[in-house]
């Protein structure tokens, strides 16, 4: 893994991280419609007035596509996996690929969810393959 | 408004510079504007529309780089543009110095850009891939994404669901690379390819290699567009501004879109009704090539080719002198030079390719011209159809 940490949280996304920390995986929802919408905002994107709430999701998915990372201008010491993820409640999420060799990384196999410690606030979700047996 | 054809083209300026140490972009600028300007039979004082974005990284300026380069040329303009949506920024230009000149704004205006890449000393934090870590960014930035990654994304999706192949990915470098050598100016003209040689170079963002990857060089443009009228007694033959289309698409990859189809989809229909004309009306194309999966996917998204045959139609020889659509006639981003935001180059070759003057290959009697150009990642697009 190679990680970014310099990052910084708001009102909007901070219920998103605190649930990491308890090992929950959350999208948005529009409470009128249901539909489901990723990354999180202020608003559903049916109406920029209407407050979107949070889900909590299985954390289950299949890789829609992905690059292993040779190089790039942050000379990471090791390739690394960036993965979109289909969530298998529908939305599309970027994340990294970890747990296993890189030349056997595949579009379309089952992935789940893998929380790891990423700064002094908490946990980030990494993807690993989806083995068939639940941690 | 019927805005088809109102404006030309009577200056269009690439430097030859590849390398250029210790030269700051907006002195390149000045004498591509200038020189545009002198082939137009203009000058300086002629000039009241500016159209400028270079407050990106190594472009020299800041946030406001319009005012600031309008002041280093020394000029008041009364209409000015600083749309930045990446590589198709100029093309979006030459669309709004269009409208404007259609619309007695502006009677001339000047298009510009320059960057000096290989030397710029001084860092920016969105560059790369464009997204700061905070807001929609910092759902992304922890899992450090590259610009390079989010198009082998799209190539690595592409491979699986149509089976495009790694080889027919080099094709396309292959061919820009053979146009490249005909191009004195071209930085890597002098070098050829084979297919074999892109697939063994190194993996930057897998399924992308080393030499699927745009070249990196200094370098700058500008283009000189006036009305029809006033065209007609500029000193080269006016290649005029037949239709135009822009769009926008996403900017964070978790929002790609699941078919592949990128706003080239929407941006060239749009240019094309425009001027009246369709696909097959399109004698060469310029399509921004910042790795070798971008002009394929455009093929299928403007629809030179059908949907998920753009990697067997490029390995046919399709985008070159005798094919179906020849493509990046001197050499493109992948072969002659792209400082960064490419897209004006591909403005200049398509006027060069309409006025017969095309430095690498050229095709023989070409009326009409579509350029296309991306911003971002797919993010934003423009395409731009030019005739004479």
């Amino acid at each position: 893994m190679h990680l970014i940490r310099a990052i910084v949280r708001d009102e909007i996304s901070r219920p998103w991280w605190q649930a990491l920390n308890d090992g929950r995986l959350l999208v948005q929802r529009d409470p009128r419609s249901g539909a489901l919408q990723w990354y999180p905002r202020g608003h559903c994107l049916a109406d920029p007035l209407r407050p979107a709430e949070w889900v909590e999701v299985s954390g289950r998915g299949t890789l829609f596509s992905f690059s292993v990372i040779h190089r790039s201008h942050r000379k990471p010491e090791q390739p690394y996996v960036c993965a979109l993820v289909e969530l298998e409640e529908g939305p599309l999420m970027l994340s990294q690929l970890t747990g296993m060799e890189d030349h056997a990384v595949h579009i379309g196999m089952p992935v789940r969810v893998s929380f790891v410690e990423f700064d002094e606030d908490g946990a980030l979700p990494v993807f690993v393959p989806e083995t068939g047996s639940r941690p | 408004m019927n805005l088809s054809g109102r404006a030309a083209i009577v200056g269009a300026y690439e430097s030859p510079l590849r390398h250029a140490p210790d030269v700051h972009p907006f002195a390149i600028q000045a004498e591509c504007i200038g020189r545009a300007l002198s082939e137009a039979g203009l000058g300086l004082e002629d000039v009241d529309g500016l159209c400028v974005a270079s407050g990106d990284w190594a472009e020299g300026g800041g946030v406001n780089s319009v005012t600031e380069m309008a002041e280093y040329l020394g000029i008041e303009p009364r209409w000015f543009d600083s749309t930045d949506v990446g590589g198709c920024s100029y093309l979006v230009h030459a669309a709004h110095a269009a409208t404007a000149i259609a619309a007695g704004l502006a009677e001339v205006v000047v298009i510009s850009y320059a960057a000096a890449p290989r030397w710029w000393p001084l860092e920016t934090p969105s560059f790369d891939p464009f997204v700061l870590p905070a807001g929609p960014g910092q759902f992304e930035l922890p899992f450090a994404p590259t610009l390079i990654a989010t198009y082998a994304m799209f190539a690595q999706r592409h491979m699986h669901v149509y089976g495009t192949t790694a080889e027919q990915l080099a094709s396309v470098a292959v061919t820009f690379r053979g146009h490249a050598a005909r191009n004195p100016h071209a930085a890597l003209g002098h070098k050829p390819i084979t297919v074999r040689d892109v697939v063994d170079s190194p993996l930057i963002a897998s399924p992308l290699h080393r030499l699927d990857c745009c070249v990196v060089t200094d370098g700058g443009g500008a283009l000189v567009m006036t009305s029809r009228e006033r065209a007609a007694d500029c000193a080269k033959r006016p290649v005029y501004v037949a239709g135009f289309g822009m769009a926008t698409q996403r900017t964070q990859i978790s929002q790609l879109p699941r078919d592949l189809v990128t706003p080239a989809a929407r941006t060239a229909p749009r240019a094309l009704e425009m001027a009246g004309l369709t696909v097959a009306d399109v004698d060469v194309a310029q399509l921004y090539d910042a790795f070798t999966i971008t002009p394929l996917l455009a093929l299928e998204d403007i629809g030179f080719c059908p949907r998920g045959e753009s990697g067997a139609f490029a390995a046919d020889g399709h985008l070159t002198l005798g094919g179906a659509i020849p493509c990046n006639t001197d050499g493109g981003g992948l072969a002659s030079n792209h400082p960064g935001k490419r897209g004006l180059f591909a403005l200049i070759e398509g006027v060069r390719q309409l006025r017969q003057e095309g430095p690498g290959v050229q095709v023989a009697d070409a009326e009409v011209a579509l350029v296309h150009g991306l911003g971002g990642t797919f993010c934003s697009a423009a395409t731009v159809i030019l005739t004479v």
